[in-house]
């Protein structure tokens, strides 16, 4: 079956930010959490729960990210400031806090 | 093929290997397939495209830095309706541009890439089994059938002299049995075979062409195999079927889907040449020094001050900081350019590819004798 590309770019960038975010202090522990996570796409929610915890389950709204932008269509302003991608980058970093929130890693 | 522009860029890249003469330009993460071994689609996605005006502007920068090949890649380069103006950009400026392709481009949209300068084009193709490859491709019916119609349009619209072909393989447990059966169409087609092995990596350590999928790995038991399919299809070149790759890229394969380290950067205190030599630009625009990282600060090529960006030597360790953590890739392009840059073999056989030796070409090749070559080999390989 194709893949869905929102849920999986959703999921790529969820995992890049979890990767790259200085929240955490013990490294290895995050990644070995991260490692055992789960995701799912359930209507307009992606939806992630946890190997380790089953009492961890996390929805956000899908929607809430903006992928795929086109450039072809005369509609991007000449900027040297991605505002799509700032954009997604604050969201996703929102989300890996959350994420380490309620797995207690802060 | 290559204006006297990139060829002086060439030569001095062989020389001196400071010279940015190839760049892979994902100019949009938009496609038509969602292939099981990629990954850049998804990563990609978060970042908005360039406008054609930006493209312009990064096409004036790479004249005056003297990049010899720009790669247009995605996604599917095709989704984006100004490719034929993004290809003259750089075509006309001097810089030679290779188009790639899943096979879903339109007659109408090749012949208007082809009429824009381009001569160079790669379409994927993993399998001759038709059912195989729909499935590697995100089981999308009907898209081998694409792919081959594809390569009968292009061979339609290329000129015979001054153009290269060539088929973007990967290489992965499920079609490693149909590796020489592509070379061997490739070669009756005078298209190239170029191999790349699959990518695999985890959920901790996300990489932007990397699949998340375990199950596409080589697994130990299956090494002797793989291994086998190298050594037969770099004898196959030997006799003078047509595969790219050079004979450290194919070693390298081998110990790349074993998971030991590659040998290919040795020569460079084992980091690879970005952006000495080649480097990466996202949709948006930005500097990245290869498919799999990004830095962490945005620099838009677009900028006219990123003639000066890339000189600098602040800006030149951000990146070798980058660089120098990587495990190494097997992703084609890099590995064969350090290696034809660095290596006098791979740079024979590659004079020899271009210059001295090109295939001849029986084009133009009607879909259906592409069909019924490729039904004539896998018969006569399943007989056996």
């Amino acid at each position: 079956m194709p893949k869905k590309i929102k849920f999986e770019s959703f999921k790529n960038h969820l995992l890049i930010n979890a990767s790259n975010t200085n929240l955490i202090t013990d490294k290895n522990k995050w990644k070995t959490f991260i490692k055992n996570l789960n995701f799912k796409y359930e209507g307009k929610d992606f939806v992630i729960s946890s190997k380790d915890n089953k009492e961890l389950i996390l929805r956000f709204n899908i929607n809430n990210a903006k992928f795929y932008v086109r450039g072809d269509l005369n509609n991007i302003q000449n900027s040297s400031e991605d505002s799509i991608k700032i954009h997604n980058k604050e969201f996703f970093n929102s989300i890996v806090k959350i994420l380490a929130t309620e797995a207690k890693f802060l | 093929m290559f204006s006297y522009k990139s060829k002086l860029s060439l030569a001095k890249a062989t020389f001196f290997q400071n010279t940015p003469v190839y760049v892979q330009f994902y100019i949009t993460a938009r496609c038509n397939l969602t292939c099981e071994q990629c990954n850049i689609i998804y990563a990609n996605s978060d970042v908005r495209e360039c406008s054609l005006d930006e493209i312009e502007r990064i096409a004036d920068n790479f004249a005056e830095m003297g990049v010899a090949i720009v790669l247009l890649t995605g996604g599917e380069p095709f989704a984006r309706k100004d490719l034929p103006e993004i290809i003259y950009a750089f075509e006309s400026r001097g810089i030679h541009v290779r188009m790639q392709t899943n096979g879903f481009a339109t007659e109408e949209q090749i012949a208007k890439a082809v009429e824009s300068g381009g001569r160079d084009i790669s379409i994927s193709l993993d399998s001759l089994n038709p059912e195989k490859q729909d499935n590697i491709n995100g089981d999308f019916s009907k898209s081998w059938h694409k792919a081959l119609n594809t390569m009968a349009l292009f061979t339609k619209y290329l000129p015979k002299k001054n153009s290269f072909a060539s088929l973007g393989c990967v290489f992965q447990p499920k079609n490693m049995q149909d590796i020489e059966q592509v070379v061997e169409f490739g070669t009756a087609a005078s298209w190239h075979t170029s191999l790349v092995p699959v990518h695999v990596t985890d959920y901790a350590n996300p990489r932007g062409f990397r699949t998340f999928d375990q199950s596409l790995k080589f697994k130990p038991e299956q090494y002797e195999s793989a291994e086998y399919v190298i050594e037969k299809i770099r004898k196959m070149r030997n006799e003078g079927y047509l595969l790219y790759d050079s004979d450290e890229y194919l070693d390298n394969i081998k110990l790349f889907i074993k998971e030991q380290s590659l040998t290919w950067r040795r020569r460079n205190e084992n980091i690879c040449d970005s952006p000495n030599l080649y480097f990466a630009i996202l949709p948006n625009g930005e500097f990245s020094p290869c498919c799999d990282y990004r830095l962490k600060n945005s620099y838009p090529i677009y900028n006219k001050n990123f003639l000066n960006t890339y000189k600098n030597k602040v800006w030149r360790e951000e990146v070798k900081n980058v660089v120098k953590n990587c495990e190494g890739c097997m992703y084609g392009s890099y590995p064969e350019i350090t290696i034809s840059m660095r290596f006098m073999q791979a740079k024979l056989q590659r004079i020899k590819t271009f210059l001295t030796s090109p295939p001849k070409k029986n084009w133009p090749l009607t879909y259906d004798f592409l069909i019924e070559k490729a039904e004539s080999i896998r018969n006569r390989h399943e007989t056996n």
